[in-house]
């Protein structure tokens, strides 16, 4: 199915051209203000995580709703 | 402007400039195609008990593998997860799960089922609708756990892969949703009508928080709509607020208000009505409801008695038969 993940290379990519990035602060900026939250005007956000193995535990004691 | 793409997953349709991220914050525009970037990299993995999606007549007592990545389309000022649901791609650790590991993994800890579930899986469609082709080809039944928060076109095709769902109408109220959750009424009642519809085991939750939602007119209306939309036999759970996120001035959510809510949903013709976090109560068990013999025991989330698993949903006393799927 498209979209899929890409591979962890792309943070190079991302910042490929500063116009992008300009544009997109821009636009962020011109957002109507007032909503309850979502993306921070202004703050680029890191897309990529740090990937951790998975635990070998998974059972109990996690505060999580749902 | 050139090179934005416009997402068309759910009502908000974003349109998203090269390099930006919609409200959801993990559907960006990555040089113009629209990439969820969260797919295959959960930031919670957990296997719960299926009580605590909470989801009742679906295989009771069962263990769920569930997962989540971040981000959320909605922006609920007392969510309870809002560390994982509004927070940006990079700000967590994550795993590497894609969808056949997602399946093997479940399997291996031998769980019968895998949900979808802590944040909202709608924001990562494409990962929640793969991983749960995957875990149906492996024979685990699959879940989500969901505000309905959709598109009528996307959210249709992904209720042709998953079994059941627990879903979250937060008011039978607009304001309410536009107020509290950044969202909208009507679209969440099109999404829980059409999973009806398409055949997925439902469940409705309704989180009451004092003063916001608790008007008993409200709970009035949104009986009314599921008795009309749903029939009598879809259950519905009422469960406590507590002071969360950006909503700490309230108080917890009175047992009373819970029972009091249950009572009138119940009175008003509803089959099964629940109230989380009352231990050892009558109002977490399931009660036939032709005899009113009580056919589930639960306790917190464990199930101390199922007695519809060995008769496929029927009362032993009255052979009446019950919703849900029982074993
Ligand atoms: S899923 Fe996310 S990006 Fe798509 S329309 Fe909804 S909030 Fe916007
Ligand atoms: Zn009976």
């Amino acid at each position: 199915m498209d979209p899929v993940h890409p591979e962890p290379s792309l943070p190079s990519a991302l910042c490929r051209g500063r116009r992008a990035c300009l544009g997109a602060l821009l636009a962020l900026a011109v957002l109507p203000i007032g909503r309850l939250s979502g993306p921070t005007p202004g703050r680029r956000p890191r897309w990529w995580a740090r990937v951790l193995p998975l635990p070998t535990h998974l059972r109990g004691g996690h505060p999580l709703a749902g | 402007m050139p090179g934005d793409v416009t997402c068309l997953l759910c009502p908000r349709r974003c349109r998203i400039p090269p390099g930006a991220a919609g409200d959801c914050r993990v559907r960006v525009n990555l040089d113009g195609r629209l990439l969820a970037v969260t797919y295959g990299r959960p930031v919670a993995v957990h296997v719960d008990p299926m009580e605590k999606k909470p989801l009742f007549h679906f295989l009771p007592g069962a263990e769920i593998f569930s997962l989540a990545t971040v981000g959320c389309n909605l922006h609920c000022i007392h969510c309870q997860n809002w560390e994982i649901s509004q927070a940006d791609p990079g700000e967590h650790d994550v795993y590497d799960l894609p969808p056949d590991r997602v399946a093997a993994v479940a399997a291996h800890e031998g769980c019968r089922a895998v949900a979808w579930t802590y944040t909202e899986p709608i924001v990562f469609y494409e990962y929640t609708y793969d991983g749960s082709v995957a875990c149906r080809e492996r024979g685990l039944k699959t879940v989500l756990v969901s505000a309905g928060y959709a598109n009528p076109r996307p959210w249709r095709r992904l209720c042709g892969v998953i079994d059941a769902a627990i879903l979250d109408l937060k008011a039978f109220s607009d304001a309410h949703y536009r107020e509290v959750c950044g969202g909208t009424l009507a679209p969440v009642l099109e999404a829980i009508r059409i999973a009806h519809e398409e055949g997925v085991w439902i469940e409705v939750l309704n989180l009451l928080v004092p003063t916001r939602n608790d008007d008993p007119a409200l709970v009035d209306a949104l009986v009314d709509w599921m008795l009309t939309t749903l029939g009598p036999d879809v259950p519905l759970h009422f469960t406590a607020f507590h002071p969360d996120y950006r909503l700490k001035n309230l108080p917890p959510t009175p047992t009373r208000t819970l029972l009091a809510a249950r009572k009138r949903a119940l009175g008003a013709g509803l089959h099964h009505v629940y109230v989380g976090n009352v231990p050892g109560g009558e109002a977490e068990c399931t009660w036939c409801p032709a005899c009113h013999a009580r056919l589930v025991h639960r306790v917190g989330y464990r199930v101390l008695e199922n007695r519809l698993a060995a008769t496929g949903g029927r009362c032993p006393e009255c052979g009446a038969q019950v919703a849900g799927v029982w074993a």
